[in-house]
């Protein structure tokens, strides 16, 4: 299989668009297995494949045709996959904050909604009883859609303090809308 | 969109591109590092003893040692940018066998200044040290542009060897410039700094090198 990508890998560097999606469809099944050992949520994996096929079209150039294809295209995924992890973990970052704010907040926004009272107004008059650190950490977060390290940045904490600080905020918030 | 679409998609868009290749982008580099320090040595004024100090060993082994790391960490950083041509694993110790020849000679040399006599200080080289950065700037952005249009998988890696690289052209130049014969004073102002210039661009390197 190697060989055969080496070749198909010189014919593409010289414009051959037939040996090039040849190589392309003749790499998936060896990129499918390398992304399936290392990511494990099944939604991901395609999405990482098509950022190494994007980055090895992007690379092909780089690509000596005397020398193995393998190397070159594991090096090539090993970096793409490390990317996608580095990206990934901040936006799951993100999401696990909305989704710490959702778990906490759904059933008061039900019980809320029953009562037919407004959620913003509730919300608006609980954020008002919060400490000031925890509020702005929750509204940095959650109203001006900052990251964590942007909110940190602005508030002069740490990303782990930022953290925290929301946490305690969503908890109080709350209680604080339980109690109402 | 589906992965055998995009396939159909790309491979359509296949034409001939050459990029430079690593011996050809060594080369180009080789040109404008020692060309750097040539001419910032040129700028700032040679030593007025230069001609004299063929015979001074400590001073030919140091400009051979710094010789030796900016060979070395420029072509490893070329190396670096094209994928699958030089083991990442290799690189620290490579790197750390060449930096650590060059201050364990300066500081051999400090040994034996230390024998001839107590040292007071280092004197003040700050101005030193603003020589070496401004004669490394060219080679770093040179190596920086290179790598980009490579493309490296090992950005920190990638880009501490360019800062180590560019940090020895620059401590080059100066070698022909700055005629403090002090050991202590070579290794605190045309050394040492080698450490945070290093930090540095590894760390820039994640944000200037990635694509």
């Amino acid at each position: 299989m190697e060989t055969a990508w080496d070749a198909l890998a010189a014919k593409a560097q010289s414009g051959d668009s037939e040996a090039y999606g040849a190589l392309l469809s003749s790499l998936l099944p060896a990129l499918r297995s390398f992304v399936a050992h290392r990511v494990r949520q099944p939604d991901w994996r395609e999405d990482v494949v098509q950022e190494i096929l994007l980055s090895v079209h992007k690379a092909l150039p780089t690509y000596r045709a005397s020398s193995p294809f393998a190397p070159w295209l594991y090096s090539i995924a090993r970096y793409r996959l490390v990317d996608f992890y580095r990206r990934r973990g901040r936006t799951l970052a993100r999401e696990e904050l909305r989704g710490d704010f959702a778990a906490n907040f759904s059933p008061i926004v039900d019980s809320v909604d029953q009562e037919e009272a407004s959620f913003g107004d509730a919300l608006g008059l609980a954020l008002a009883d919060l400490p000031e650190r925890q509020r702005r950490a929750v509204l940095l977060l959650k109203q001006d859609d900052l990251s964590v390290r942007e909110a940190a940045a602005q508030m002069g904490v740490t990303e782990s303090s930022l953290k925290v600080l929301a946490h305690r905020g969503y908890k109080a918030l709350k209680s604080i809308l339980r109690n109402r | 969109m589906k992965t055998e679409d995009l396939i159909a998609n790309i491979s359509r868009e296949i034409s001939p591109r050459r990029v430079l290749p690593p011996a050809a982008a060594l080369g180009c580099w080789l040109f404008v590092s020692l060309g750097s320090a040539v001419v910032g040595a040129w700028c700032l004024g040679l030593r007025t003893d230069f001609v004299s100090l063929g015979g001074s060993r400590r001073y030919v082994a140091e400009g051979f040692l710094l010789v030796s790391l900016l060979v070395v960490a420029g072509s490893v950083s070329v190396l670096l940018a094209y994928p699958g041509r030089f083991l990442s694993r290799l690189v620290l110790p490579l790197l750390g066998t060449f930096i650590g020849a060059w201050m364990g000679a300066l500081c051999g040399f400090l040994l034996l200044d230390l024998k001839r006599g107590p040292i007071i200080s280092a004197g003040w080289g700050a101005d030193c040290l603003m020589s070496i950065v401004m004669v490394s700037v060219l080679p770093a952005v040179t190596l920086f542009a290179l790598a980009r249009r490579a493309a490296p998988t090992h950005l920190m890696l990638n880009a501490l060897c360019i800062g180590v690289a560019a940090f020895a052209v620059g401590a080059l130049g100066l070698h022909f410039h700055c005629a403090v014969e002090g050991a202590l004073h070579r290794f605190v102002w045309h050394a040492a700094p080698l450490v945070a210039v290093g930090g540095i661009s590894a760390f820039a390197g994640w944000r200037l090198l990635r694509w």
